[in-house]
């Protein structure tokens, strides 16, 4: 009976590697992309493209969003810019119209008197205008803050020249400059993230998520899904994503079509942007249920695979919580057990740590150099320690009960340490913030405000469109 | 544009053996460990 807790146990532990592997998976296969991917296909000159940017209160950056788009590499009379102004009480409206008077028939001002419903109606606001005016042949959805690469829309069209693309995305990457600590974290994280997991998904033929500030969606495609967004939830742009895969389209990656974005510059800005994209996933999570793990019936987004990189993103903090009881209770029984599964657990754990780094490097190369200290920082000072602890024979066998038991709890300790940073960050001491984030990790941020996520979730806290302050810090980067 | 897509399918080739010589340097890494532990 006890041989047979200590497995059960061993197993909850070894769970825990679950999105090790999956993080593993996903950058192996991202190295396959160049033999999946497809950018051949015929199309009859550049697509007519209706760009659809939702704008509340963006004055600081929208006149120099419309200007890029504008000055786009791409024919000039096949590209609008369509920016709905969902009731702005700045100068949006002036700014935006001014850049209509700057090119007539190429910038169009739409405005809602009342707004304030969220991204998605004002999308939807702008869509409605666009599909009954029937000039386009696709539809590109950005944000305000987002600047396109001179070429990036070329690439991105291109794509649809394969009559089965219902779809493309782009690669948005930090833009902030000077960045700050929290916008290099950020930039590693896009890197696996997108120039990695998207790869991947790539090579798999399902996307999770378009990327909100760069949705192409063939006019087919918009109109397979009903011609709107969905409103019913925070994560607009994944039910697009999935919708469209599920109406029978395939989803493309683009990784060389380059835009830049603003991010967050603290962790109050952050914590509240991904708390709304993490409700925003377990809602898609909810809603498609019956589409887990239903194979080829459903295309690609019912498979193993994508079951197995989905699902260990959203439940990383679950995994990591029950690895840490049960290595703690697995001490209680047998020290030795213990210190096998979790030198194990933290074997996988190099290795993941090895390969995601190392690749990164490989993905983007000027990402990486830009933001090398954060990549060596993700997990955290204190997470690297255990790792050199767990690697190296013979160390955990001599490591006193205390610290032992403290490498075990750390798995989850971590995410209440990371939360509790994100707090210390709003008070007096907020100048510690920064440096206690090396030392805890920005992992372990990240799953906190997963777990954050799910318990908002559970509540049913009412749903609220909160909008990331945007400065007009993305430097000139095209 | 012509070039530029050239060389975006030209880092994809790479790619692939960039990844390729990351897995086999930390396989080597790990075979290490295993031995000398």
């Amino acid at each position: 009976m006890r041989d047979a807790i200590e497995w059960a146990l061993t197993i909850v532990v070894l769970l825990g590697a679950l999105p090790l592997v999956a993080g593993c998976y996903q950058f192996g296969l991202a190295g396959l992309h160049r033999f999946r991917r497809r950018t051949s296909g015929a199309l009859d000159g550049e697509p007519r493209v209706a760009v659809v940017i939702p704008a509340w209160n963006e004055a600081a950056v929208i006149g120099r969003t419309i200007d890029r788009l504008v000055g786009l590499d791409y024919p000039a009379e096949r590209l609008r810019v369509y920016v709905v102004d969902d009731a702005s009480t700045d100068v949006t409206p002036d700014v935006v119209r001014a850049k209509a008077g700057e090119h007539p028939g190429r910038v169009f001002h739409l405005r809602r008197e009342v707004g304030g419903q969220g991204k998605a109606h004002t999308l939807n606001h702008g869509l409605r205008q666009i599909r009954a005016e029937g000039w386009f042949e696709a539809v590109l959805i950005t944000d305000a803050d987002v600047i396109f690469t001179a070429l990036s829309l070329r690439r991105m069209t291109r794509h649809l020249g394969d009559a089965t693309v219902g779809a493309v995305t782009a690669y948005i990457k930090e833009g902030s400059r000077p960045s700050n600590a929290l916008n290099r974290f950020v930039a590693f994280e896009y890197i696996s993230a997108q120039a990695g997991a998207r790869r991947a998904q790539n090579v798999l033929g399902a996307q999770a998520c378009l990327a909100g500030g760069a949705q192409l969606l063939r006019r087919e495609s918009l109109e397979a899904i009903g011609g709107l967004i969905d409103t019913s939830s925070l994560a607009e742009d994944t039910f697009t994503t999935f919708d469209v895969q599920l109406a029978g389209w395939r989803v493309v990656f683009e990784p060389h079509a380059i835009v830049w974005a603003e991010e967050p510059r603290d962790m109050a800005g952050l914590w509240k942007q991904r708390l709304r994209w993490g409700r925003g996933n377990v809602q898609v999570t909810m809603h498609y249920r019956r589409n887990w793990l239903r194979g080829r019936r459903i295309g690609r987004l019912g498979g193993a695979s994508f079951a197995l990189i989905w699902f260990s993103v959203l439940l990383m903090p679950l995994l990591m919580t029950a690895a840490s009881a049960a290595l703690v209770i697995l001490y209680v029984l047998d020290r030795e057990a213990s210190i096998d599964a979790f030198r194990g657990l933290w074997a996988l754990n190099l290795v993941t740590y090895l390969f995601i780094t190392l690749s990164s490097f490989a993905l983007d190369p000027e990402a990486a150099r830009r933001s090398w200290r954060e990549a060596i920082m993700f997990p955290g000072a204190i997470s690297l320690a255990i790792i050199v602890v767990a690697a190296v024979p013979g160390l955990a066998d001599d490591l006193p009960d205390a610290l032992l038991l403290f490498t075990y709890v750390w798995l989850s300790a971590s995410m209440l340490a990371a939360y509790l940073v994100r707090r210390l960050e709003a008070t007096r001491c907020g100048w510690a913030a920064r440096p206690l984030l090396y030392l805890v990790g920005y992992g372990p941020l990240l799953c906190a405000i997963t777990a954050a996520a799910y318990l908002q979730e559970v509540r049913g806290r009412e749903m609220a469109w909160e909008k990331t302050q945007k400065t007009g810090a993305v430097g000139d980067l095209a | 544009m012509t070039g530029e897509l050239e060389a975006d399918e030209r880092f994809e080739r790479a790619l692939f053996w960039r990844e390729l010589a990351i897995l086999l340097v930390i396989a080597a890494f790990v075979v290490a460990i295993a031995v000398l532990g």
